[in-house]
C-alpha cells in the first residue's frame, strides 16, 4: 500500500516537472521574441504565410426568383444566397469571397440582386466562369472584383423576353426596354465593355439562327471587354490571396499613419 | 420576368405530370421523399428521410470546408 502510494507521488513529481520545463521553454521562446521585436523591430511570422479565409459561392442552374420553380429544374434561391452574403460581410473571420458560376440565367430581379449584393460586399470577391454563363449570369460574372472564365466556357446574350398574355401597346415595349437597360447598366458599370457594343451583342442578328443575340465562348468574353481574364481555379484563387494581401497591406498602412 | 436560354416551356413543363396523364405515374407519387433541412453555420445539408434515418442529399455552404466534411457527404446517413 505505502508501495503503491509512493509510486503515484513520484508520477505526479515527473508530471510536475514536465510541465514546469514546457512552461520554461515556452516563456523563454515569448522573452526571445519579445527581445526581437524590441532590438530589430522585426518579428517572424508562426508558418511563414497567413491563411486566408477564403469563402465559396457555388451559383447554379436556374437563378429562382419569387416564383418556385418546378422541381425538375437545378435552381440558386435567393432566399438561400442573399442572408449568406450578408453574413460574409458582417463576419471577421471571412477574408474574402469565390464564386463559381455555371447558370442559365433566371429571375430578372433576383440575379441583380445577387449581383449588387456581391458588387457592394468590402471584401475581395474574384468570380470563376465554368461551362456557361448566360442572361442573367452575365451581371452575376461581371460583379465579383476581378472575373475569369476558364476557355471552354461560354456566355449567350440576348434580348428580354416574356412568356404569358402580352398586351400589344407601346408601354410593353417601354417596360421591356426599362428592363433590358437595367442589366445592360450593371454590365457597363462592372465591366469593361460600352453600352453600344453591349448592346449591339444582345440585338446581333448574325448569330443564333432562330432568334437574336450572340454566343461568347471563352477569350472572347476577354476581348470584348466583360470579362478581365482566362483562367482557371489556378488563378482564381491565386489573385484573391493576392488581392486580400494587397488589403491587409493597406491596412498596416493606414494604421502606420 | 425570367431572363434565361433556357425555353419557357421546358421550365414550366412537368414531367411528372406529363406521365400522370398517360397514366403511368401512380407508382412514382407513392414514393414523393420527404426532406428535412440541417442548418449548418455557413449554409444547410438537405437531407431524405430513409426508414428511421435521414440521408444527405444535397449540402450548400458558403465555407469550402464543409464540403470536405465527411459527415455531410452526400449518401452519408444521419440518424433520428
Amino acid at each position: 500500500m505505502q508501495n503503491d502510494f509512493n509510486i503515484i507521488k513520484n508520477d505526479e513529481r515527473a508530471n510536475d516537472q514536465g510541465e514546469q520545463e514546457a512552461e520554461k521553454v515556452k516563456k523563454e521562446n515569448e522573452d526571445l521574441k519579445d527581445k526581437k521585436i524590441n532590438e530589430y523591430g522585426q518579428i517572424v511570422l508562426e508558418n511563414g504565410k497567413r491563411d486566408h479565409k477564403i469563402h465559396l459561392l457555388s451559383v447554379i442552374g436556374e437563378i429562382e426568383g419569387h416564383e418556385c420553380l418546378p422541381q425538375h429544374n437545378k435552381t440558386t434561391k435567393y432566399e438561400h444566397v442573399l442572408p449568406q452574403l450578408a453574413a460574409i460581410e458582417d463576419s471577421k473571420e471571412i477574408d474574402g469571397l469565390l464564386i463559381l458560376i455555371n447558370t442559365v440565367g433566371g429571375d430578372v430581379e433576383a440575379g441583380l440582386a445577387i449581383a449588387e449584393m456581391i458588387a457592394s460586399l468590402s471584401k475581395p470577391t474574384v468570380s470563376l466562369v465554368l461551362g456557361g454563363s448566360h442572361s442573367i449570369g452575365v451581371p452575376l460574372a461581371v460583379s465579383a472584383n476581378y472575373s475569369y472564365i476558364v476557355p471552354t466556357a461560354t456566355m449567350i446574350i440576348h434580348p428580354v423576353r416574356m412568356n404569358g398574355t402580352v398586351i400589344g401597346v407601346t408601354q410593353t415595349f417601354e417596360y421591356f426596354e426599362k428592363i433590358q437597360d437595367r442589366i445592360i447598366k450593371f454590365v457597363v458599370d462592372h465591366s469593361q465593355i460600352n453600352y453600344a457594343s453591349f448592346k449591339n451583342l444582345m440585338l446581333d442578328t448574325n448569330q443564333l439562327a432562330k432568334d437574336v443575340g450572340s454566343i461568347l465562348v471563352g477569350n472572347e468574353t476577354v476581348q470584348k471587354g466583360i470579362i478581365n481574364e482566362v483562367g482557371g481555379i489556378k488563378e482564381a484563387l491565386a489573385k484573391i490571396n493576392e488581392m486580400i494581401d494587397n488589403n491587409d497591406k493597406q491596412k498596416e498602412k493606414s494604421l502606420d499613419k | 420576368m425570367l431572363y434565361t436560354v433556357v425555353p419557357l416551356e421546358r421550365i414550366y413543363a412537368d414531367p411528372r405530370r406529363e406521365e400522370n396523364n398517360e397514366g403511368k405515374n401512380n407508382q412514382k407519387e407513392a414514393v414523393e421523399a420527404e426532406y428535412r433541412e440541417v442548418p449548418l453555420p455557413h449554409g444547410r445539408v438537405t437531407t431524405r428521410r430513409d426508414g428511421e434515418n435521414y440521408v444527405v442529399e444535397r449540402i450548400n455552404s458558403t465555407d469550402m470546408t464543409d464540403y470536405l466534411n465527411e459527415e455531410y457527404s452526400p449518401g452519408k446517413v444521419i440518424k433520428k
